[in-house]
């Protein structure tokens, strides 16, 4: 009789022990997901010359002239900012985030595809602007860019600077 | 005596492997299923996946990791510069990640070069220190995709990750 009990207890025992590290686990862990989507965009083309410009001139391209090629799989928000503070070459120019000139400060705004003076969005460094809002999937949409000449010049250095479209997932 | 202690002991083991193999039951592993994909992507379009990486049950001294696949779809090679970015924007019920994310967020290869055609996993790690302090429940960070091409006007591809803390 005692040799049946103590069999079952060490029976009992060994059912349980492997169970006891599972137990302890935390059902808590870090799960990471992802879905198999793609953003994919490109623009051409990749540049415009303005030439050469009068003070507080406002020259601008079309407003289509620039194509994002977008064959994304799933529908997108496309944002417009400018990469540095400032315009490159000679006597820097100030980027304004505001769009207004001044002596030596630029700005710009872009529009997509429609009329200049009509949902205007300013290329801003600070802060990206929404230009293109829940961008349907492979869909591509063109836009335009449009300078704010500074008021004043302190050299006639060519200037420059990097605008840049970002793409993610809506 | 002897059967009701038998029958006793038995249903307490059955009980136990019951309910171990509930506990085993893992949560949130499956993938939702993908929205708007549309299959393979493009070989001769350069492009970007996962769009969005979600990190649940995440605390200081967790570590969690993705790869960021990037393709090079031109008939050249191209330069690509990876790295951290503060959202444009974040996803309902979230926050933009603290300043100090970005220390905790590493990047294996944050300036690939892919030949033509090719196509390259880049592991991204999200490192939390066990004594970091942050406020926010859930909070977004994303990692950018730029092609260094020199141009005037340039495209930046994002992979948005949504953190949500246990």
């Amino acid at each position: 009789m005692r040799r049946i009990l103590v069999g079952l207890l060490l029976a009992l025992a060994l059912t349980l022990m492997p169970a006891l590290p599972v137990l302890a686990e935390t059902t808590a862990d870090v799960t990471v997901t992802a879905t198999p989507t793609y953003i994919a965009i490109t623009v051409a083309p990749t540049s415009y010359d303005f030439e050469v410009v009068a003070e507080s001139a406002t020259p601008s391209t079309t407003t289509s002239h620039f194509t994002i090629t977008n064959s994304s799989s799933v529908s997108t928000n496309n944002t417009v900012s400018v990469t540095t503070a400032t315009w490159s070459g000679g006597v820097t120019w100030t980027h304004s985030d505001t769009a207004t000139p001044d002596a030596d400060t630029a700005g710009l705004k872009a529009n997509k595809g429609g009329t200049w003076g009509e949902g205007d969005v300013i290329v801003q460094y600070t802060t990206p602007q929404v230009l293109a809002a829940d961008q349907a999937a492979t869909t591509n949409w063109n836009f335009g860019l449009k300078l704010f000449a500074p008021t004043s010049f302190s050299d006639g250095v060519e200037k420059s600077i990097i605008v840049r479209i970002s793409a993610a997932a809506a | 005596m002897l059967k009701k202690v038998v029958c006793y002991l038995l249903a307490l083991a059955l009980l136990g492997v019951v309910g171990c193999s509930q506990q085993k039951v893992p949560e949130n592993l499956t993938p939702p299923p993908a929205e708007e994909s549309t299959g393979e992507p493009p070989i001769d379009r350069t492009w970007i996946s996962p769009g969005k990486v979600m990190v649940g049950n995440f605390y200081p001294g967790a570590r969690a990791e993705w790869n960021l696949t990037i393709h090079n779809g031109k008939d050249t090679p191209a330069d690509f510069a990876v790295s951290y970015r503060v959202p444009d924007y974040v996803a309902e019920g979230f926050e933009k990640a603290p300043p100090e994310a970005q220390d905790w967020v590493i990047i294996a290869d944050p300036t690939p070069v892919l030949a033509p055609k090719e196509t390259k996993d880049i592991l991204v790690f999200l490192d939390m220190p066990k004594t970091a302090k942050i406020e926010s429940k859930k909070w977004e960070f994303w990692i950018a995709v730029m092609e260094q091409t020199g141009g005037m006007v340039v495209t930046e591809m994002c992979s948005r990750w949504l953190v949500s803390m246990r």
